[in-house]
């Protein structure tokens, strides 16, 4: 008997990972381990009890109670105690005796009983082994063992029983009592490992675990379902085999394989079998399992009682090639791996000073961990005294939360007979789905047995409950419409309804009988047949639908083209389709270029009238109705041609489906593009229900701005919009009182977004998300959103429409389960023909009979699952293609492209999430405010990072107001000017200076009184091909009357500058006024001019060179601000763009140019209030104000700029400047804000857009989740301009990318494949060229320059090697930072350093010198 | 130091860390028919040998030809030896 006091000692790894987890779960019984031995013979109750409690001495296990200190637990082992002779505790154990053996069914009594005690909860510091003798009859016994896991494992128990047992016949004298020999004890384990863990075969293991915990796979959803970590909750079920499984079973049980190690073939069978399992009820790619080791390595510890078992994670990749016989293989290469470093105590790599687990990876959530765990348990149980003996282990009822399932593998009584049981989730396996699993496992078994060479992803396992649910949300039977049939008993029933408006146009069902007729007969005359392909190019219009319905009425094809998209295109796609006429709507419309084939007009066509439709022409329903091209793989557009008994089926569905919301005749607006697919329910819905088809051609505002046309009109029953749109709508406020149906097509559809636009319409307008492919004929699969979808992300599409059926495969094209992702199949009467002129890519799409299901299908590349309603819900695609705002994109046609700039090696195009300064909500709120402007200046509120005080002065005023008296001491008087010009000037030259005058108001009166003060001036202006009329009659008139010699510069690449400026500044002044500089400074150092005199305005100088910043500097000194002003203007000249790359430049690369020439600011020394400015022009000049303009302006594209300004920025490019002149005394508010009044000339602006080849894309669209972005890996920094224009010459408008962002390398999975998810994203400054080869800060003064950098270019971070300029770096924030930073540091950072020292790491280093210099002086 | 001499040291430790003096194997008996050795403990006696015999083995030689008994070990250790 021993009589040492308790002792505490550390908890062993194993111990601390159940500790913890109970800790996790203080109230469920998890850990519970419960075992009935059911013994058949006599058993005497007091000596079993006596022998119970001899080897409670014996075993410190048995003794062992848990504390805690300040978070950390010990166990403390209790001095061995003879046993009582009462029921209760012996050690830290309950012990009790029952008998059950007179209660009605006694067995069932004990199961109860044992149920019951199987949940008990186990308090650590006080019990954790529960005993109880059960006498259920005559000579049957049960022992009833239930212990917690921190005391006892599946080995455990059985070595427990068998001491029992021996003390039990060592009491009745049937064997010798143990002969003093002192049994091994946990503590002698816990020395054991200690003395181990200094092996070296440890530090391989250690090395081994390390690396796996970093690279844990993701934890993948079973069924579509995740764990929830706040349940515990399980339920056990038996896998019951049929009789060919169970006997292949027992024989590979009984095969005496020549292993090393022994078993290892019937562990890697089942482990082979659960992942395979597994790979198909979640999604294949790397699948780990945790399989228990049981630590007993030495003769000793296999007699130890206690916690040993220690899980290690055992992962292979299951690919889609994958055989079992191949899956088996890396199994077993995996197992060898296992067994060699599952070492005693290195679950986890990290350990403390004891040499125990911390926290292991499971616990502390360091990633996700596996979901399955495969206890393969090699352990039988014996018997006790002698006596027949069955064990059974019986479930608390509750698992580890992270284990989804739970498969034991248990061989009890050593019968050579496996039984298996899986512990399945609750939450995950609820209702059907354990049966199902069940069932899923003995497909695999089943094929697994059969054929170890099948692929694994081919085994059937379509259940016949999974095969009856799939077949009632398929489509029923439906009724097909034809659209000239409809057309034609409408014009019949109600002549003078009306079938078409646009504008103040419109068309009644009679007229538009007649216009097809003509149009018709025109096609017809032109020799076109059913079959042949006619070309629409097109804008929308009624011109572009009446043209569609006669083709479809003679039978013909027609093949829509965006008039937006480059030539190369619209001309491949005229040849690829065949197409033997190209109708457009008027030369002034479309580029011609690239087009081959016979080119006419609308009118042209329906010049000659007919009356009436000609009788009916039996057209075969197999005739192509329409081609419609999408974006291809390839890099080429493909063409889908779709029947007409495909489009008749979906019109037919439709049409009655919309009718059933509208309750009568649907009209609906038709604002989109014919050629995108989703506009075709729009184009003929409407003619099919006798409805309105509301005509809105594309407005100047560019894309979806029509939309708010259409819900001021209000005159739509039905609209069909993409899920791009509805931001828009949301912002419009509108609540449109005709609208019975909204329908929403074309991509994803957010839940959170799809409710607001519900809550807006006032809950009652029904939304329908609406899904297909071109290739599925407009719309195959409907939902209507309802509100109990929104405990999902994406509002479900549905179920297939009438005569259409989906299904949802995997790789092997075989049925995946419910809630499983897998490929999205469609089938039915609205299936495409095929593509044209590809036969080979037709039988890849379309293909004939599935394994599984019958038909001919068509494979979407669209993931989808069924979700537990039974509705599909879209997710993503297999391939890499994208849906940007409904259009298709295929990101290899984006890559093709940007690889084919120089110094580009790899890209990789995805849409990333916006990162956005607050939610859409708010950002629409912001955008739908009304604008509001300074009471000082007559700011607009929509200028960024504008705020006004209570008294509603901008934050610029009051900014200002600050520096105001510092500020003018920049400006000179007017007798400077005269010495500025001429300072240091020799006067060798013809001229004193070149002026450039613009023929406006200032620089005309700047030239005026230079010549006065008796300049000799030479005057330049830039024609930028928009000059208006009357401002180069004043430049001639002045000049003349001046009698100054004066030249006009010119560029061929006038029109590439300004896309380019409205490109990058929604403006076309940038451009200009660098092309002006450029062309200017060429020019007067040929003419050896030392000096050019500008025009701009005192507001110009602030939006352009100065900012109030610069006025808090310590000390104002006016050179160093000049100094600065000149090295900007050298890093503006050096600045790569279309001026940089289209002009003659080189002048700029080094300094000599900027020494040679400098620049003198007429208004730095002139301060002329606008009255009198105007008042001497008039008195004096032979100026006249410019009338062709609509303002004060001198050039015709300035109205482009103004209005692109508006629409992308929202708000008047002037809007800075002239606030500027507000403030510094040259303008009033008033007179500010009347000249921004512009009335623009809407279509003279868009003639222009069209000249120029501009599309402007509207802010709003900003509001979407997602944008495109492109990441690429260069040799060196590539401009932003090379990358867009190389997309540009290319590809249409909405493939190129909003952000360009430079990295290292393509982050890759551990599969080699690209990790999407650790692309860099933008940052939410947006737009622009990013690199991302980030370096942090270094120092506390690199920390606090790059946290100014961050504020002032607002970006989330900037590196320390990051280059100002490349990140977005503009003179005037260089300004704003140096200005910054002195202020911050006390130090005077001269300005012009932001470009010489353009780093983080150069300016803080020089700001460091600037500290030691300013201590040491 | 020479096969032999491993395979004493061999059998030293399985005799003494692996069976704790609870059962004796001698240089021809069956480690693995006995159960004397399981899975696990098995890899502890190969990685016993590796650091014994200063080499590293190969999966493809963790066969039950072997590691049968001690003496196959000394055998295959003599042809890694050669």
């Amino acid at each position: 008997m021993n009589t040492e006091p308790d002792i505490a000692i550390p908890l062993s790894g194993t111990q601390r990972q159940f500790w913890i987890g109970q800790r996790m779960y203080p109230d469920s019984p998890l850990y519970n381990m419960a075992l009935a031995f059911d013994i058949e013979g006599s058993v005497d109750p007091d000596v079993f009890r006596a022998a119970f409690a001899d080897v409670v001495a014996a075993h410190e296990t048995l003794r062992l109670t848990f504390g805690e200190i300040d978070g950390s637990p010990f166990q403390l082992v209790a001095r061995p105690e003879q046993s009582s002779s009462e029921d209760g505790y012996v050690g830290s154990c309950l012990y009790e005796y029952l008998d059950l053996s007179n209660a009605a069914d006694p067995a069932e009594a004990t199961r109860n009983w044992m149920q019951d005690e199987a949940r008990r909860h186990f308090d650590p510091a006080r019990l954790l082994t529960h005993a109880a003798l059960i006498r259920v009859g005559r000579d049957r016994f049960t022992f009833f063992l239930n212990q917690h896991h921190l005391v006892t494992d599946a080995t455990s128990s059985g070595v427990l029983l068998g001491y029992i047992s021996r003390a039990y016949e060592a009491r009745v004298g049937t064997c010798q009592r143990d002969n003093g020999r002192d049994a091994p004890q946990y503590s002698d384990y816990l020395e054991w490992v200690r003395r181990a863990r200094s092996r070296p075969m440890y530090d391989s293991a250690r090395n081994h675990w390390q690396h796996r915990s970093e690279t844990l796979p993701p934890a993948r959803p079973l069924y579509g379902r995740g764990i929830d970590p706040r349940l515990t909750a399980s339920t056990r079920v038996q896998w019951a085999a049929d009789m060919e499984t169970r006997r292949a079973v027992d024989d590979m049980v009984s095969a005496n394989e020549n292993q090393l190690v022994g078993q290892s073939h019937l562990f890697d069978f089942f482990a082979t079998a659960l992942l395979a399992t597994v790979s198909r009820i979640s999604s294949t790619g790397d699948i780990g399992i945790l399989v228990p080791a049981h630590n007993r390595v030495t003769a000793s510890s296999k007699e130890t009682l206690g916690a040993f078992i220690e899980m290690f994670e055992h992962r292979v990749s299951v690919g889609v090639d994958d055989t079992f016989a191949t899956l088996r293989a890396k199994v077993s290469d995996e197992t060898r791996l296992f067994l060699r470093n599952a070492l005693p105590s290195t679950a986890s790599a990290v350990g403390d000073e004891t040499g125990d687990i911390v926290v292991s990876s499971e616990v502390s959530g360091r990633g996700a961990p596996p979901a399955a765990v495969l206890n393969f348990i090699t352990a039988s149980y014996g018997t006790f005294a002698g006596l027949p003996t069955q064990t059974q282990w019986i479930h608390s009822g509750h698992s580890d939360t992270h284990h989804a399932i739970r498969m034991q593998v248990v061989d009890f009584d050593g019968e050579g007979r496996l039984s298996v049981y899986f512990d399945l989730k609750d939450e995950i396996f609820s209702g059907s789905r354990q049966e199902q699993f069940l069932d899923h496992f003995s497909a695999i078994v089943r094929a697994f047995l059969r054929d170890p060479g099948r692929q694994i992803g081919d085994v059937p396992m379509l259940t016949v409950a999974e095969q009856e649910a799939i077949s009632i949300r398929q489509g029923r039977a439906g009724v097909s419409l034809d659209a000239i049939d409809q057309i034609r008993s409408w014009a019949n029933q109600q002549p003078e309804a009306i079938a078409i408006t646009e504008g103040g146009r419109e068309w009644t069902y009679a007229d538009l009988v007649a216009r097809i007729g003509a149009v018709s007969a025109g096609l017809r005359s032109r020799g076109l047949v059913p079959g042949s392909v006619v070309g629409l190019l097109m804008p929308t219009s009624a011109e572009a639908v009446i043209t569609a319905l006669s083709c479809l009425d003679i039978g013909a094809v027609y093949m829509p083209m965006d008039p937006e998209a480059p030539a190369r295109r619209r001309a491949f796609q005229i040849a690829n389709s065949g197409a033997e006429l190209v109708v457009t709507n008027g030369a002034e419309d479309v580029q011609p270029g690239g087009i081959a084939a016979p080119t006419t007009t609308f009118e042209a066509l329906a010049e000659r009238e007919v009356s009436g439709l000609p009788g009916d022409v039996l057209l075969d329903g197999g005739l192509p109705a329409y081609i419609i091209y999408t974006s291809g793989s390839t890099g080429e557009p493909k063409g889908v041609s779709v029947s007409r008994s495909a489009l008749s089926a979906y019109l037919g569905w439709a049409s009655a489906e919309y009718m059933s919301f509208v309750d009568g005749a649907v009209s609906m607006p038709l604002f989109t593009g014919l050629h995108v697919d989703l506009t075709v329910t729009s184009l003929l819905v409407p003619f099919a229900t006798g409805g309105t088809c509301l005509v809105y051609s594309p407005r100047s505002e560019a894309m979806g701005s029509e939309l708010l046309q259409v819900l001021d009109d209000d005159l739509a029953t039905a609209i069909k919009l993409t899920p791009s749109h509805l931001p828009m709508l949301i912002g419009s406020g509108a609540k449109p009182k005709r609208l019975r149906a909204l329908i929403v097509g074309g991509e994803r559809l957010g839940v959170a977004m799809t409710k607001d636009v519900s809550q807006l319409l006032g809950g009652s307008v029904p939304i329908i998300n609406e899904y297909g492919p071109t290739e599925a004929t407009v719309g195959c699969i409907a939902h209507l959103f309802a509100g109990n979808d929104v405990d999902a992300v994406s509002v479900p599409i549905g179920r297939p429409i009438a005569g259409m059926r989906a299904v949802v495969l995997n790789n092997s094209r075989r049925h995946v389960p419910d809630g499983v992702i897998g490929e999205l199949y469609v089938g039915g009467g609205g299936l495409a023909t095929g593509y044209v002129a590809d036969e080979a890519l037709t039988a890849q799409r379309f293909v004939q009979d599935l394994p599984d299901y019958s038909g001919r299908w068509y494979r979407t590349s669209d993931l989808a699952f069924w979700n537990d309603r039974g509705d599909l819900v879209y997710v993503g695609r297999t391939d890499e293609q994208l849906k940007v705002r409904g259009h298709r994109v295929e990101p290899g046609e984006i890559v093709a492209a940007l690889r084919s700039v120089p110094g580009i090696r790899e890209a990789v195009v995805t849409l990333q999430p916006r990162a956005t300064g607050g939610s859409v909500a708010g950002q629409v709120a912001r955008a739908g405010t009304k604008g509001r402007n300074c009471v000082r200046c007559g700011l607009s509120s929509e200028y960024p990072f504008t705020t006004f005080d209570e008294q509603g002065v901008c934050s610029t005023c009051r900014a200002f107001a600050r520096v105001e008296e510092r500020a003018l001491s920049y400006f000179g008087r007017e007798d400077e000017f005269i010495a500025a010009v001429r300072d240091g000037v020799d006067g060798s030259a013809d001229y004193d200076c070149m002026m450039l005058l613009s023929g406006g108001k200032d620089s005309t009166y700047a030239l005026y009184r230079a010549v006065e003060m008796g300049l000799r001036v030479y005057t330049f202006t830039l024609d930028n091909g928009y000059i208006s009329e009357t401002a180069k009659a004043n430049i001639d008139r002045v000049t003349t009357e001046l009698g100054v010699p004066h030249e006009y510069g010119r560029t061929e690449a006038m029109n590439e500058i300004f896309v380019d400026s409205l490109r990058r500044f929604s403006n076309v002044c940038n451009g200009c006024f660098k092309t002006v500089y450029t062309l200017a400074m060429a020019r007067a150092d040929e003419l050896r001019i030392p000096t050019i005199v500008t025009g701009l305005s005192r507001g110009q100088f602030f939006e352009t060179r100065l900012t109030e910043e610069l006025f808090t500097l310590p000390v104002l000194d006016v050179e160093e601000i000049d100094d600065a002003v000149l090295a900007a203007r050298k890093t503006y000249h050096r600045t790569d763009d279309a001026v940089r790359r289209l002009l003659d430049t080189r002048m700029f690369d080094d300094d000599a140019i900027f020494e040679r020439i400098r620049f003198v600011d007429f208004y730095r020394y002139h301060d002329v209030p606008l009255d009198d400015l105007l008042a001497y022009l008039e008195a004096r000049a032979a100026w006249v104000r410019p009338a062709d303009t609509g303002r004060s302006t001198n050039c015709l594209i300035n109205d482009v700029g103004i209005h692109v300004h508006r629409v992308e920025r929202g708000y008047h490019n002037y809007a800075l400047p002239y606030s500027w002149d507000v403030r510094l005394g040259v303008k009033n508010r008033q007179e500010a804000l009347e000249e921004l009044k512009d009335d623009i000339d809407v279509e003279s602006v868009q003639r222009i857009l069209s000249e120029i080849n501009y599309t402007p894309r509207p802010r709003l669209h900003d509001l979407s989740h997602e944008m495109l972005c492109a990441h690429y890996v260069a040799d060196e920094d590539v401009s932003e301009t090379a990358l867009r224009e190389a997309i540009w010459a290319q590809l249409p408008e909405h493939m190129m990318p909003e952000a360009f962002i430079r990295i290292e390398t393509l982050p890759l999975t551990s599969g080699g494949k690209l990790d999407v998810n650790a692309l860099p994203p933008p940052s939410a400054s947006g737009t622009g060229v990013e690199n991302d080869l980030y370096e942090p800060p270094a120092t506390p003064i690199e920390e606090a320059v790059a946290e100014i950098w961050s504020n002032v270019l607002g970006r989330e971070r900037v590196g320390r090697t990051d280059d100002f300029i490349s990140v977005g770096g503009t003179s005037l924030l260089a300004i704003q930072i140096i200005a910054r930073a002195s202020a911050a540091f006390k130090v005077n950072v001269p300005l012009q350093s932001a470009f010489e020292k353009p780093t983080v790491t150069q300016l803080a280093g020089l700001i460091e010198e600037l500290l030691i210099a300013d201590i040491t002086r | 130091m020479n096969v032999s001499e491993i395979g004493g040291r061999i059998v030293e430790y399985i005799n003494s860390e692996l069976l704790n003096g609870i059962s004796v194997v001698n240089r021809d008996d069956d480690l693995l028919e006995s159960g004397l050795v399981d899975s696990f403990a098995i890899m502890w006696l190969v990685a016993f040998v590796e650091e014994q015999a200063e080499i590293k083995i190969p999966p493809d030689d963790l066969v039950i030809q072997n590691f049968r008994t001690v003496s196959a070990i000394e055998k295959y250790l003599d042809t890694r030896a050669a």
